[in-house]
């Protein structure tokens, strides 16, 4: 863990007293950067998989909507391993039925935690907002990522097909959050 | 008398080799094969070589159908827009590969054969392409069997094997026509039973094992078989024909590749 992280860049608000920085930091781990810069270390469980050569890939996606059941079978091929092994991976999405979705997978949990976002369902155009995912692995096969992401990606007369119905089920009061 | 049912090889001739073998030690008499020899799999001409050469009746599965047609699915047959990319890459992929005299062959195949009172279809009588889940209405499942004046009716294509028993029926209709007062109708409905043989090429039960089944005439008998085989080769063959790795990665953990119908109550509109 951590790799990805610039220390330096994690600074303590002036305006919070009492504030003290907190490392949970997997059993074993020792003379890293991270006992360094915490005041207090905190031992947490093994990591799920053990990486030698941790690599992280990332992409934005905002703007794109995508199609709820590809989403879901290649998250279920990401999270087992079909392109690379992954230690970890988060994802924001934009989905046809205009709403935000959280997706959050750590090696070694049981089940991938998904979360509903407490944002107004898009029903206009693309979202103006940001959506993206994020994964740690090993030998992940980054093309073959990017390249399915892009399949499960909607074009626009279908996201203008959801989004009519959408506004016709808003508009009756269903599905409405205001 | 022994009869073995097969369906959905998916040009997996790996799987095929395996079943034929298994058959061949359990003394049965008959085969006949429910269709959809082609399609994803890596070895389409070979697997349509092998049923020729044996001379198994085949009956036309909905791959076999679109290899001769082009493609012209229900949305039942894609759950999703990934499912349907991928299953028009494999669609693509095999009609390029695929021999002059195969694509003929498949072409006339019959939808449906009859055996005393066995009926064999690939999806439905209805079409190819329909499902007939193992949860779909009761209703539609017994006028599915009736449709065809079999017994038991054996089908494919939802790649997960099942018996199901349609005993005790008893059926209520109500007639109205204009003019005259509503007339209600009642009747019972002998026992009739779908069997499904699930998948020798593509299975979707959670292993990457083929499934057929073995019906025994003198006993009424109906067993499940499920096959192990080499599967690594198969999922090699998938990587060096240039097919999508992930069908490999899909086989080995018996998934389906693309297709998969899940709403029972869907009534095929192909």
């Amino acid at each position: 863990m951590g790799f990805q992280i610039d220390l330096t860049s994690l600074i303590l608000p002036d305006q919070m007293a009492d504030c003290r920085r907190v490392a949970v930091l997997p059993p074993g781990t020792r003379h890293t950067e991270w006992q360094g810069w915490a005041d207090v270390v905190v031992t947490g469980v093994e990591p799920g998989v053990a990486l030698s050569q941790p690599h992280l890939w990332r992409s934005v996606l905002s703007g794109q909507v995508l199609d709820p059941a590809s989403l879901n079978t290649f998250w279920y091929e990401l999270t087992h391993g079909a392109y690379g092994t992954v230690q970890r991976a988060k994802g924001i999405f934009d989905v046809a039925d205009g709403r935000s979705l959280y997706f959050d997978f750590v090696a070694g949990l049981a089940e991938t935690t998904y979360l509903e976002l407490n944002l107004p369902l898009w029903c206009n155009g693309r979202p103006d907002r940001f959506s993206g995912i994020e994964v740690v692995g090993e030998a992940l096969d980054q093309e073959a990522i990017a390249e399915i992401i892009k399949a499960c990606c909607l074009e626009d007369h279908v996201i203008a097909y959801y989004q009519q119905q959408l506004r016709e089920s808003v508009g009756e009061g269903i599905g409405s959050r205001e | 008398m022994k009869i073995a049912v097969m369906s959905c090889i998916h040009g997996n001739y790996e799987a095929l080799n395996a079943v034929l073998s298994d058959v061949d030690n359990h003394n049965v008499d008959k085969i006949y094969c429910l269709g959809d020899l082609v399609g994803y799999g890596p070895h389409p001409n070979a697997v349509v070589e092998m049923i020729r050469a044996l001379d198994i009746p085949t009956c036309q599965g909905c791959w076999d159908e679109d290899i001769v047609e082009g493609l012209n699915a229900c949305e039942c047959s894609y759950p999703s827009v990934l499912a349907e990319k991928r299953g028009k890459l494999a669609h693509e992929w095999t009609n390029q590969i695929i021999h002059p005299e195969v694509r003929e062959y498949l072409a006339q195949l019959p939808l449906s054969l009859r055996d005393d009172n066995l009926c064999f279809v690939h999806g439905s009588p209805h079409n190819q392409h329909e499902y007939l889940l193992p949860e779909v209405d009761a209703f539609v499942a017994m006028e599915r069997v009736l449709a065809t004046g079999a017994d038991i009716l054996f089908c494919g294509h939802t790649h997960v094997p099942y018996v199901r028993s349609l005993n005790e029926g008893q059926l209520q209709i109500r007639v109205k026509s204009t003019g005259k007062l509503a007339e209600d109708m009642s009747f019972s409905a002998p026992l009739k039973r779908i069997v499904n043989a699930g998948s020798v090429g593509e299975p979707r039960h959670g292993r990457p094992n083929a499934t057929y089944v073995i019906y025994d005439t003198n006993d009424d008998q109906i067993t499940l078989r499920e096959v192990e085989y080499d599967y690594q080769k198969t999922c090699a063959a998938i990587i060096e024909k240039g097919l999508p790795p992930i069908f490999a990665w899909r086989l080995a953990r018996g998934m389906e590749f693309a297709e998969r119908a899940d709403d029972p109550t869907h009534v095929c509109e192909r």
